[in-house]
């Protein structure tokens, strides 16, 4: 499985226009990223916050629902995000590349 | 007198060790119990009791204390002496002392009572006085005073006047009451009575002349503070008669505690801030964790061997939980991958769909292909793509075989994959395999079976649902059924091979045509043709067998058509047919008569009919066979000059098929029929050919090189002379030898172009309606194509490593959607009732050519 992780995020880090990527655990804490420490720090908190929200908008909506991923487009770039219960994984991508 | 006096003393000190040790013990008592206290540290608190104790207290060991000092109170006084004897120094000698009036009794405390008898005389005169009689007065109390000491008593005898008497008076008075203090304690009951009776006499008198005495008393009290003074309220004229029942009211004060305020501070409570939100979505969790338990529950309450059955296959809870987490950590990795993939390809995903060359409009009969994404494995940069084919149930999902076409520098492996067209950077599922693979197929029924024949001779079966470490499902036999690379193991180093090739007399154009026998009991067989050896070249998913398990063919370069069923756990292998060649037997470097057998190229079913299936060889023959007859064919054809690649049947005309060959062309048959229908040249080896799923009549192939001037159309060939010429020398010139000679031929061609064609025969029965060159590299060539059954998209592999997908423009597909609908077979039919009669002769079709050109 870690091997299986190396393996994916080194290919997800190779595709075009990808800045980034960040692995969240379940406490918020940044477990694996190719990003900068402080970025990845800042990445996972703020991240973690949303997600919570966002999850809890979809489940109040409707009990039965869940989130299961979540983009942000933005002038610079696109947050992908995609959350569990466990974790939380972010990729940041720059589409205009 | 001295003795009593010792003793008194002695007992004294008794009393005080006793005392003594009474307070000890109960200060360790009390040390003891706060110890006991404080060590619970409930009341650490608390101020720490000290109790005082005089300076000169005696201390007291440990075993004193715990001393028992034994006590026994008799009636018998046991100091009584009975003849008690002094020295009398006035008579000097001893005499008896007299004994004492009480006898034996001991007075330890005289107490003068208040009573007097009513028959005495004292009781008489106050009676006289007018005590005794009870009554109440108006006037307010009056205070009169009782002396009792005898010293007052004194004092009383002295005249009132006498009040303010000097001060040594006083003081001799003084003296005079400490002189009786120390009167002998024997003497004391004589000296009480007359006092009493003093007492009352001056009581008498104080009736008298109460006022006067009052004033003056107070004052010597004062001087006297040794003297106790008790105040009894006598209300005045109520004559108070003291006799035995008649008490005084004495009032006393009690030791008054202290009060002490003692303040303390307990450790707070431990605090803690508790929020939370109460959202509907949390409601409803914990009554679905509710449920769960409710459920849990009532299946404990199961019999216990029912349960026993279920907890044998349950997993443990932990084991559990890592497996989902890891299958929802793959999940969210897939997506993530294709929705980055979306980014990048955004473009390509619109027009995918959607796309329109506007220029169409204007072009009757002609549309364009757009290229639309590259698919590159990079492990598999040195192999090509050697099949593929769309996965028939996921329309965005085609499987790759790579393999290698080089066969001078095979590869040692190969690689099975799967492609998304949502995912075009990476493979979803790939599997190393240990041999090149040549050719798969998709099972139909079951769309992750994907049966796969190897440059080996092996042919597998792989899962593409299980994970990629558990390898192939099923793996043939090596050493039993495969294709016959066994041979050449058997036949080992004494293996005789005979290669033979031949070349093309145009210096240009050279193609490479071999065949290998080698000797394996004493017969000599044909194991390979151009390329060499057992590897298989087309599998085949059947109908499943009458016991339902799935089947499948594959066919090979040792010309045996084999049947392998998927039993559990193996293959079982039965070989269908094996191919005869029109070669007559040659003879081999012993002499013996070699039997030559054909050499399986190509392999198709007919749609309808299970058993007839159609099997392209080598040498250019089509062979219609039935798995009824394995030892002939049904029909032979001598289709191609060159080895056959692919044959396709129509998708809605069962009776018409079309096949491709080396030798540049493309033909369409109908069964039955010896000649074909259709003849197109393509100016270069056609490695596939397909027929689209939405269209009778719209076919589109694959050419792997060419030369310029390919998208006028088939007008560039090469004469049907020089091919049979060519084909002669390739089958009988053979040369022997011992060891495998496999030349490579450089192709060498000035303007490579690799291109897919797209037929319509219906709008143009001589000219692609479009062509679209696909790579332009020099080394690469195309090999395969499919069509999407449901999207205008087709995949064509290449030589190196990359999978191409073009879209078909819209105009193509909806030109051809729209008359499918409408008559999809009988527009072929009626093309085909055109070309049947007069029956075609290939130099007819030339003349075509020719006036095409």
């Amino acid at each position: 499985m870690a091997n299986e992780a190396e393996e994916t995020v080194k290919k997800l880090a190779a595709l075009r226009g990808v800045v980034g990527l960040v692995i969240v655990n379940g406490e918020g804490i940044p477990v694996k990223s190719t990003l900068d420490n402080h970025i990845s720090v800042q990445y996972a908190g703020l991240m973690s916050a949303l997600v919570q929200k966002a999850k809890s908008v979809v489940r109040d909506l409707d009990p039965t629902n869940a989130l299961t991923f979540l983009r942000i487009r933005s002038k610079k770039s696109e947050i992908i995000v995609a959350p569990d219960q466990d974790f939380i994984m972010i990729v940041v991508q720059d589409p205009a590349e | 007198m001295l003795k009593a006096m010792v003793r008194r003393a002695l007992k004294g000190d008794d009393e005080t060790v006793l005392q003594t040790r009474a307070l000890q013990c109960f200060e360790k008592e009390a040390n003891k119990s706060r110890t006991t206290i404080l060590e619970e540290g409930a009341l650490d608190w608390m101020k720490p009791r000290v109790l005082l104790r005089p300076d000169d207290q005696e201390e007291l060991t440990e075993a004193d204390l715990d001393e028992e000092v034994a006590r026994i109170l008799t009636t018998r006084n046991p100091h009584w002496v009975l003849d008690e004897v002094a020295f009398h120094y006035g008579q000097g000698q001893f005499t008896r002392i007299p004994k004492p009036t009480f006898g034996k009794a001991f007075p330890l405390y005289v107490f003068q009572g208040t009573a007097i008898r009513k028959d005495s005389e004292e009781a008489r005169a106050q009676i006289a006085a007018g005590y005794g009689m009870v009554g109440f007065d108006d006037a307010g109390p009056k205070r009169a005073k009782a002396k009792k000491t005898s010293a007052e008593e004194e004092e009383e005898d002295e005249p009132a006047a006498e009040a303010e008497a000097s001060p040594e008076e006083a003081k001799a008075e003084e003296e005079a009451a400490h002189e009786e203090e120390e009167k002998e304690p024997d003497d004391v009951a004589g000296e009480t009575e007359q006092q009493q009776e003093e007492a009352v006499g001056e009581e008498v008198k104080e009736g008298v002349d109460e006022e006067t005495e009052t004033v003056e008393k107070e004052a010597v009290e004062e001087q006297t503070e040794e003297l106790f003074d008790e105040v009894i309220d006598i209300k005045p004229r109520v004559k108070k008669l003291a006799n035995q029942f008649n008490f005084c009211e004495r009032a006393a004060l009690t030791y008054t505690c202290p009060l002490r305020t003692v303040e303390t501070q307990s450790l707070p409570p431990a605090r803690a801030t508790y929020s939370a939100t109460a959202l509907q979505s949390i409601i409803f969790d914990y009554y679905q964790e509710d449920y769960e338990k409710k459920l849990r529950e009532r299946e404990e309450e199961k019999p216990k061997r029912l349960r026993k059955k279920a907890a044998k296959h349950a997993k443990s809870a932990q084991e559990i939980h890592d497996e989902q987490l890891a299958q929802r950590v793959r999940e969210a990795w897939t997506v993530l991958e294709r929705l980055v993939n979306q980014n990048i390809y955004d473009d390509i995903a619109q027009d995918y769909r959607y796309w329109d060359d506007p220029s169409d409009e204007f072009r009757e009969g002609v549309g364009s292909l757009l290229p639309l994404w590259k698919f590159q494995y990079e492990p598999m940069r040195s192999h090509a793509v050697c099949d593929v084919q769309w996965n028939p149930h996921y329309q965005d999902l085609f499987a790759v075989a790579y393999g290698s076409l080089d066969f001078t520098a095979q590869q040692k492996e190969g690689c099975l994959c799967l492609y998304s067209i949502k995912n075009p950077a990476y493979p979803e599922y790939a599997v190393i395999t240990e041999s090149p693979v040549i050719c798969l197929d998709v099972y139909r029924e079951v769309p992750y079976l994907i049966c796969i024949g190897c440059y080996d001779g092996n042919v597998c079966v792989y899962n593409s649902k299980l994970s990629l470490e558990s390898h192939y499902q099923y793996k043939s036999d090596s050493v039993r059924d495969k294709h016959s690379n066994i041979v050449w193991e058997i036949a080992g180093a004494c293996a005789e091979i005979q290669t033979g090739y031949a070349k093309l007399k145009k210096k240009t154009y050279q193609f490479q045509h071999y065949f290998v026998y080698a000797r394996y009991k004493d017969t000599y067989r044909r194991v390979g043709g151009p390329p060499t050896e057992a590897m298989l070249k087309l599998v085949r998913w059947g109908r499943r067998l009458i016991d339902g398990e799935a089947t499948f063919f594959s066919i090979s370069g040792d010309g045996r058509v084999v049947q392998w069923a998927v039993m559990p756990g193996e293959l079982q292998a039965t070989t269908i047919i094996t191919l005869r060649s029109g070669v007559p037997p040659v003879p081999g470097p012993d002499g013996t008569l070699l039997t030559v057998n054909g050499c399986g190229s190509c392999l198709c079913f007919h749609p309808e009919k299970a058993e007839i299936f159609m099997v392209g060889t080598e040498d250019g023959m089509i062979h219609t066979c039935s798995k009824a007859y394995s030892r002939d064919h049904v029909m032979s054809v001598k289709g191609h000059h060159m080895p056959v690649y692919r044959i396709h049947y129509n998708y809605f005309n069962n009776n018409v098929f079309i096949s491709c060959s080396g030798d540049w062309r493309v033909k369409i048959w109908e069964d039955g029929r010896v000649d074909p229908l259709f003849m197109f040249e393509l100016g270069s080896p056609v490695g596939d050919v397909r027929w689209a799923p939405y269209s009778s009549t719209v076919f589109a192939a694959c050419t792997s090189d060419g030369k310029t001037g390919i998208q006028n159309g088939p007008g560039s060939r090469i004469d049907n002379r020089d091919r049979t010429e060519i084909e002669n020398e390739a089958g009988l010139k053979i040369e022997y030898g011992t060891e495998i000679k496999i030349k490579s031929v450089t192709i060498e061609i000035k303007n490579l172009r690799l291109s897919v064609f797209v037929y319509d025969l219906n709008v143009n029965k001589y000219k692609p309606i479009c062509v679209q060159a696909v790579v332009s590299k020099k080394l690469k060539k195309l090999t395969r194509i499919d069509f999407n059954p449901q999207l205008p998209v087709i995949v064509c592999g290449d030589t190196k490593y990359a999978c191409v997908r073009l879209k078909s423009s819209i105009a193509i597909f909806s030109r051809l959607v729209r008359r499918l609908h409408s008559s999809g077979v009988m527009k072929l039919d009626k093309l085909l009732s055109l070309v049947r009669d007069p029956p075609i002769t290939p130099g007819a079709i030339d003349e075509k050519f020719d006036e095409d050109d």
